[in-house]
């Protein structure tokens, strides 16, 4: 029994030789055939990138499919078979492969990107909100800082889209210290600051980017809206008067703050014959516009028409006295007389609501004399 | 009491179980390393027939052209590796004292790389279990330890290689446990988890820690979505049935046809394979990559319900044509497509919220394999290691008792077993092989009377016997027993004019008989079943006739055993 004993030593050394032989050729086979595995992966891979680019997701879904199955442990398929199957409208599928990258990565940016569009997509916008900032939270290495400063900033359109101006803000905040003094950064900060109701520091951002490029159209436009937003309408031609070719807003815009800067008859240090003037001619259009929407309330909204009566004929008893040149000797009966006016365009606007220049700038001229709170 | 040379004896035999318990290690890491190969060989195998995007030529002629030459392996070098190896390993194991010969872990290797590698619809499970066991197999012999110990090697090496085959070491336990053993309450549990848990280490060491699917959380979404599981089982069940009975009936008709046909056999299976690959190339061996989609939602319910039933063919085609390769993992992918496929229509139909298809594919591969390979206590284990979550579990039991009970019901012998029956070997259940060493037929049956050729006619025979009482007539023919002729219909048919008939036409096909381990009181209830003489035929070749069982052989034997 010794011997055998001593025996089955010998061969189970011999054995275990054998075992430690066998497990590195197998590791190196391995090694070998998961090159094969990344090699066809990459080829896959470039399959359905050529299809994706041609538009032809049929053939891009099963490529990037065996690319991610060849080579699970590249995220980079996976994804790309998400923004395949996204593509291909099959949402639920994308969702779940995500999901399933996220539950494996829970740092990784892009997946969460991914997921924030996607579930932005699908309407769910507290997960999209969710993962926007999860995605802005991971780790990204230094070199990364430009790439998460655009996350930040797509965070923050998904957020003004959805009106949600608050959150918006407070993101801007934290974009606005890391900010580039480039001008596509400055620009792009000031009109999503714009958007979200800061015209105050969205005209510092477009004055710092008119500073490195003065003639920058968008930032000259973006400058003129935020100082229009601001009530300062003599900045507003100025930037205004530097734009070139207008668009259709600068040319709403021009021709609104024309309209202020030249039909304000409660401007400061005007004389009081050019006041008196100007309130005529306001009160003339007021009324030509309350008559108008009197017809059209008596058809449309007849239980209107009793407080469109009353300002109506408020209106035109000052109209025959503007006509009878009795009165209106101080700024304080132009005043007065304004209040009558800016009554009436006002009680229109319930009824028959305008946007034409010359209303607007109407309505502008009442909110900058405090008639109507900002 | 003891002799002064006892303690050194006992301390030998400490020290051989301290060697068993070694050679367990290694034997587990060394089938884990072969499981590992072979996979590794059939991926490389597969790639240098296809490459990247095959054309339908290829994909046509490679399975048909390389199975003319695994065909010819078959039948002239390595005849005993056909299919899956689980029915071989456990005939070894329960009838062979544990011995397979060392040609059959090389050919099985050989072959099974070439045939699941050229496309065939098959599993890397079954062979990897034969493999495993075969170096089990023959390092127990190399080492000259004794039959018992050398066939407690035999599960060792299985657990070891389905182990690190499926990287699920506890399923694999169990699948020894109760496939290869036949025994819950084996007393090899110790080794075999060794074995499992060594190789499992080394096939991660090797291929990573990366599970072999990628599988999602899935919950129970609302208590009545157990209705909908339950629908999987009883789908899943008849699903497992007509895999089974297709698969028996085909390999059948491939047995009935001449012996000289065989090494094309796997060649005219391979031409079929072609055409199916033709159709959809996702069926191309085995498919793990497509149960991932399936388990991911990546697949629509048409693509779904196509792949289940074309696996399906394939697989009986691939396996009754009779080349080397599993069925583990084609039932895992037949019931991943059947699960997502009722798992897309009861979220359509269900009038309560459910769960992702996903999870119904999950659990589909379960409850196909509960109803094809009949092992549910390994199928609940692998899919417990597959999810790692537990909530999963009660669907999976619901779909896996049904489908199991369904399976039975309507398919008693489990397919391994019948599988082994076409090849003429009965395996002895488990519970006769721990019971009571009474008499068995061994000890009480008499010399059997010659065959009677099959080819002879009604009336020759009638004659030769007509004084020969009135016990049946054994029939056979070259190969040995094909059945037993009542002498009734022996009468009957010589009074109805069929007298030049040959005896074959008036066999049974089903007759009752009994092996030399039966014990006396199954010897008894089938002896009284029968027609006074009971067969006593070997478990090994079914055709073979180790004697005969009459009540007079009973009677002597209770004679002899009062005279003592």
């Amino acid at each position: 029994m010794n011997r055998f004993i001593d025996r089955e030593l010998v061969i189970l050394a011999t054995l275990v030789a054998v075992t430690i032989a066998v497990f590195l050729g197998t590791r190196r086979f391995a090694a070998a055939n998961d090159l094969m595995r990344r090699r066809d992966a990459e080829a896959w891979y470039a399959i359905g990138d050529g299809a994706l680019k041609k538009g032809d997701v049929h053939t891009a879904v099963p490529a990037f499919r065996r690319a991610a199955a060849k080579n699970p442990d590249d995220a980079h398929y996976r994804r790309t078979l998400a923004a395949a199957l996204m593509a291909s409208h099959d949402d639920d599928a994308a969702l779940q492969l995500l999901l399933d990258l996220h539950d494996q990565r829970a740092d990784d940016a892009e997946t969460d990107l991914q997921l924030a569009r996607l579930e932005a997509r699908r309407g769910d916008r507290p997960a999209a909100g969710r993962y926007y900032q999860t995605a802005i939270v991971a780790l990204w290495r230094a070199a990364e800082r430009p790439a998460r400063q655009e996350v930040r900033r797509e965070f923050i359109k998904f957020l003004l889209e959805h009106g949600e101006r608050d959150r918006a803000l407070s993101e801007l905040l934290v974009l606005e210290t890391g900010l580039s003094q480039d001008v596509p950064s400055q620009v792009s900060a000031a009109t999503m600051l714009l958007a979200a109701g800061d015209a105050r520091r969205a005209l510092d951002h477009f004055d710092a980017a008119l500073r490195v490029s003065p003639s920058d159209v968008q930032a000259l436009s973006g400058a003129a809206e935020s100082s229009f937003e601001l009530g300062d309408y003599a900045r507003t031609q100025r930037y205004l008067r530097h734009i070139a070719a207008d668009s259709d807003r600068t040319r709403e815009l021009r021709a609104v703050t024309t309209l202020v800067l030249t039909g304000d008859p409660l401007m400061a240090r005007l004389p009081i014959a050019e006041r008196r003037r100007r309130l005529a001619d306001w009160l003339s259009h007021v009324l030509g516009r309350l008559e108008t929407c009197q017809m059209q309330a008596i058809v449309t909204r007849p239980e209107t028409t009793a407080d469109l009566d009353a300002v109506l004929t408020e209106a035109r008893t000052l109209d025959a006295a503007v006509a009878s040149r009795s009165g209106f000797r101080s700024s304080d009966d132009v005043e007065a007389a304004f209040e009558v006016v800016y009554r009436g365009t006002r009680a229109a606007d319930r009824i028959c609501d305008s946007s034409a220049p010359r209303d607007r700038a109407l309505r502008l001229i009442g909110r900058r004399h405090g008639l109507e709170p900002q | 009491m003891t002799t002064p040379a006892a303690p050194r004896v006992q301390q030998l035999r400490l020290r051989e179980n301290q060697l068993f318990l070694a050679l367990s290690i290694v034997l587990g890491i060394l089938a884990g390393l072969s499981a590992v190969l072979f996979s590794l060989a059939i991926d490389r195998t597969s790639h240098i027939f296809f490459g990247l995007a095959p054309t339908n030529l290829r994909l046509f002629a490679v399975p048909a052209l390389v199975s003319v030459v695994t065909g010819l392996l078959l039948a002239k070098v390595f005849p005993d590796v056909r299919g899956s190896g689980v029915p071989q390993t456990e005939a070894a194991f329960r009838l062979h004292e544990g011995k397979i010969p060392g040609r059959v872990p090389i050919g099985k290797f050989l072959t099974g790389v070439l045939c699941i590698g050229s496309g065939h619809s098959m599993g890397r499970e079954g062979p990897s279990v034969q493999i495993g066991a075969g170096i089990a197999s023959f390092v127990g012999r190399w080492l000259g330890l004794s039959p018992e110990r050398a066939k407690m090697l035999i599960p060792v090496g299985a657990a070891g290689a389905l182990s690190a085959a499926f990287n699920t070491p506890v399923a694999a336990v169990i699948f020894a446990l109760e496939e290869i053993i036949g025994d819950m309450n084996a007393g090899l549990l110790g080794s075999t988890v060794v074995a499992s848990v060594a190789a499992v280490i080394v096939e991660r060491s090797i291929l990573g820690n990366a599970p072999l699917f990628r599988v999602p959380p899935y919950h129970l979404v609302h208590p009545a979505e157990l209705i909908g599981y339950a629908a999987l089982g009883i789908i899943g069940g008849f699903v497992s049935l007509v895999f089974c009975r297709a698969l028996l009936e085909l390999r059948a008709a491939f047995q009935r046809l001449p012996a000289s046909t065989r090494w094309l056999q796997p060649a005219a299976g391979g031409v079929a394979i072609g055409l199916i690959l033709i159709v959809s190339p996702a069926v191309m061996g085995v498919g793990y990559e497509y149960v991932d989609q399936a388990l991911n939602g990546g697949l629509v319910l048409n693509t779904l319900l196509l792949l289940c039933f074309l696996k399906l063919g394939a697989t009986v085609i691939s396996y009754s044509s009779g080349n080397a390769g599993g069925i583990f993992a084609p039932s895992l992918y037949i019931g991943a497509m059947a699960g997502g496929a009722v798992g897309m229509i009861v979220r359509r139909l269900a009038p309560f919220p459910t769960g992702d298809p996903g999870a119904y594919a999950l659990v589909g591969m379960g409850t196909l394999f509960a109803g094809i390979i009949r092992a549910p206590m390994t199928s609940v284990f692998m899919i417990f290691e597959i999810t790692q979550d537990y909530q999963i579990l009660v669907p999976l039991m619901v779909a896996n008792l049904l489908s199991f009970m369904i399976s039975r019901r309507f398919q008693p012998t489990p397919v391994y077993h019948a599988l082994l029956e076409q090849d003429h070997i009965h395996l002895p259940s488990p519970v006769l092989k721990r019971g009571p060493r009474g008499w068995t037929a061994g000890d009480i049956m008499a010399e059997a009377p010659p065959l009677i050729a099959a080819d002879r006619s009604v009336e020759s025979v009638s004659r030769e016997l007509a004084s020969d009482g009135r016990l049946p007539i054994l029939v056979g023919s070259a190969d040995g027993l094909i059945g037993v002729l009542r002498r009734e219909r022996l009468s009957e048919a010589v009074t109805s004019g069929r007298g030049s008939d040959p005896v074959e036409s008036l066999l049974d096909a089903s007759f009752n008989h009994a092996h030399p381990d039966h014990p006396i009181d199954v010897i008894l209830e089938r002896l009284s079943d029968s027609d006074g003489l009971l067969p006593i035929i070997s478990r090994d070749d079914t055709r073979r006739v180790e004697g005969v069982i009459t009540a007079d052989d009973v009677t002597r034997a209770l004679g002899r055993r009062r005279a003592r």
